[in-house]
C-alpha cells in the first residue's frame, strides 16, 4: 500500500528515480556484524561506565530524586517550625493584651519592685498613668467607710504636711 | 495482514520499553531492542552516512543516546519514531562535523580525494546506490532526512512528521524538492543512459 503510494508519486514527479528504485542493491555489510554488534555494544557500555549495570542505574535514577525529597522535607520542616514558632510568639504577644497587663499589675501589686512599676508608668501618658485603670479603680466607687479605714491604716506613715494638703 | 503486523510491533514495542524501564531486566530490554530495531536503524543512518565505518559508528552512538534517555521517554511517541528521530539526528550531526573536516581539508588545497572518489564509482559494481548517495550529500539536511526516510525506508508523511516534526504539507514540499536536486544529479552523472 505504501509502496503503491510512493511509487505512483515519483513515477509523476520523477519517472527516472522510480525505475533506479528497483534496480539499487544494498551495499555489503561486513560478515556476522549485526550479530557482533549487541556485543561490541555491551563491551563499549561498560567502558562507558556501566549503562546496562543495574547499580549505578538505579544510583543515577534515584540519587536526583532522593535529593530533590530530602531538600523538600527539610525546607517543609524549617518552614512549619518558623510558621509554629512564629505564631506561638505573636499569639502570646496578642493574649497579652494592654488591659490585662494592666488587670494583672493591680492584682499583684504588692509583688512589683516599686522601681519597675515607676518604669512602667513612666512609659504612659500622665493621666493614664496616674488614672489608667480608671474604670476599675475608680475614686468614685471607694466609699467613706473604705477611705477612713485606709487613712487609719497608713496615718502613721504620713508626714504632717502630706496629710495637711490631704485635708 | 498490515494491522496484524502494526498490533504485533506494537507489542514489542511495549515489552522493550518495559524491559527497558526496568532496572534489573534493562540488559534483556536491550537485546530485545537489538533485535528488533538495530537492523532498520543501520540502513536508515547508511543511508545518510554513505561509508559502513560511518554508520557503525553513529548507530551505537544512537543506541547509547537511546539507553541514557529511555527513562525520560513517556511514550507519547511510538518507540520507532522515537528511535528514527535519534537515529537521524545523530546522522545529520555527524555529516555536519565530517563537512567541517572537508572544507578545511578543501581550502587547505587537498581536492584530489573528490576526484579520487569518482573515479572509485565508476570502478564500483554498485553504481546506483553509490550515485545516490552522492546526489543525497549535496541536499540540506531536512531534505536529506525526509527523502531517506520516505525513498529508502517508504514511511508515510504521517510518520515522517512524528519522526522529524515537521507538517505534512512541509514535508512533501520538501521531498518534491529532493527528488527533482537527486534527479537532475543523476542525470548529470550520467546514470539514466
Amino acid at each position: 500500500m505504501k509502496n503503491e503510494e510512493l511509487h505512483k508519486e515519483l513515477k509523476e514527479h520523477a519517472p527516472n528515480l522510480a525505475q533506479l528504485r528497483e534496480k539499487i542493491s544494498r551495499p555489503v555489510v561486513p560478515d556476522s556484524y549485526f550479530l557482533n554488534l549487541e556485543e561490541d555494544m555491551l563491551r563499549r557500555l561498560s567502558e562507558k561506565g556501566g549503562l546496562l549495570t543495574p547499580k549505578s542505574s538505579v544510583k543515577v535514577r534515584l540519587y536526583p530524586l532522593l535529593g530533590r525529597v530530602a531538600a523538600a522535607v527539610v525546607v517543609a520542616g524549617v518552614a512549619t517550625w518558623l510558621y509554629f514558632s512564629w505564631t506561638a510568639e505573636e499569639k502570646s504577644k496578642a493574649s497579652l493584651a494592654n488591659l490585662d497587663v494592666e488587670a494583672y499589675i493591680f492584682q499583684h501589686l504588692d509583688e512589683f519592685d516599686e522601681d519597675l512599676l515607676l518604669e512602667y508608668t513612666s512609659d504612659l501618658p500622665f493621666e493614664e498613668a496616674a488614672f489608667h485603670s480608671e474604670s476599675e479603680t475608680s475614686w468614685e466607687t471607694v466609699s467613706d467607710e473604705e477611705l477612713n479605714e485606709y487613712l487609719e491604716d497608713v496615718i502613721d506613715e504620713i508626714d504632717e504636711t502630706t496629710l495637711e494638703n490631704l485635708l | 495482514m498490515d494491522r496484524s503486523k502494526n498490533q504485533r510491533e506494537a507489542a514489542v514495542d511495549q515489552r522493550i520499553l518495559h524491559l527497558l524501564q526496568e532496572e534489573r531486566d534493562l540488559d534483556k530490554g536491550f537485546k530485545l531492542l537489538m533485535e528488533q530495531y538495530s537492523e532498520r536503524l543501520y540502513w536508515h543512518i547508511r543511508s545518510l552516512v554513505k561509508t559502513h565505518e560511518n554508520a557503525d559508528d553513529v548507530l551505537q552512538n544512537t543506541l547509547i543516546k537511546v539507553l541514557k534517555s529511555i527513562a525520560g521517554f513517556k511514550g507519547r511517541a511510538k518507540l520507532y519514531t522515537w528511535l528514527y528521530r535519534i537515529a537521524t539526528n545523530e546522522a545529520l550531526t555527524f555529516l555536519k562535523k565530517e563537512q567541517r573536516c572537508h572544507t578545511e581539508e578543501l581550502e587547505g588545497g587537498n581536492i584530489d580525494h573528490l576526484y579520487g572518489l569518482r573515479a572509485e564509482l565508476s570502478l564500483d559494481g554498485d553504481r546506483a546506490w553509490n550515485l545516490l548517495q552522492q546526489a543525497i550529500s549535496t541536499l540540506p539536511d531536512k531534505q536529506k532526512a525526509v527523502f531517506v526516510l520516505r525513498y529508502f525506508e517508504e514511511l508515510s508523511y504521517r510518520e515522517i512528521s512524528d519522526i522529524l516534526g515537521t507538517s505534512e504539507g512541509g514535508l512533501k514540499a520538501s521531498f518534491h524538492h529532493a527528488i527533482k536536486k537527486v534527479e537532475k544529479y543523476l542525470r548529470e552523472a550520467g546514470a539514466f543512459i
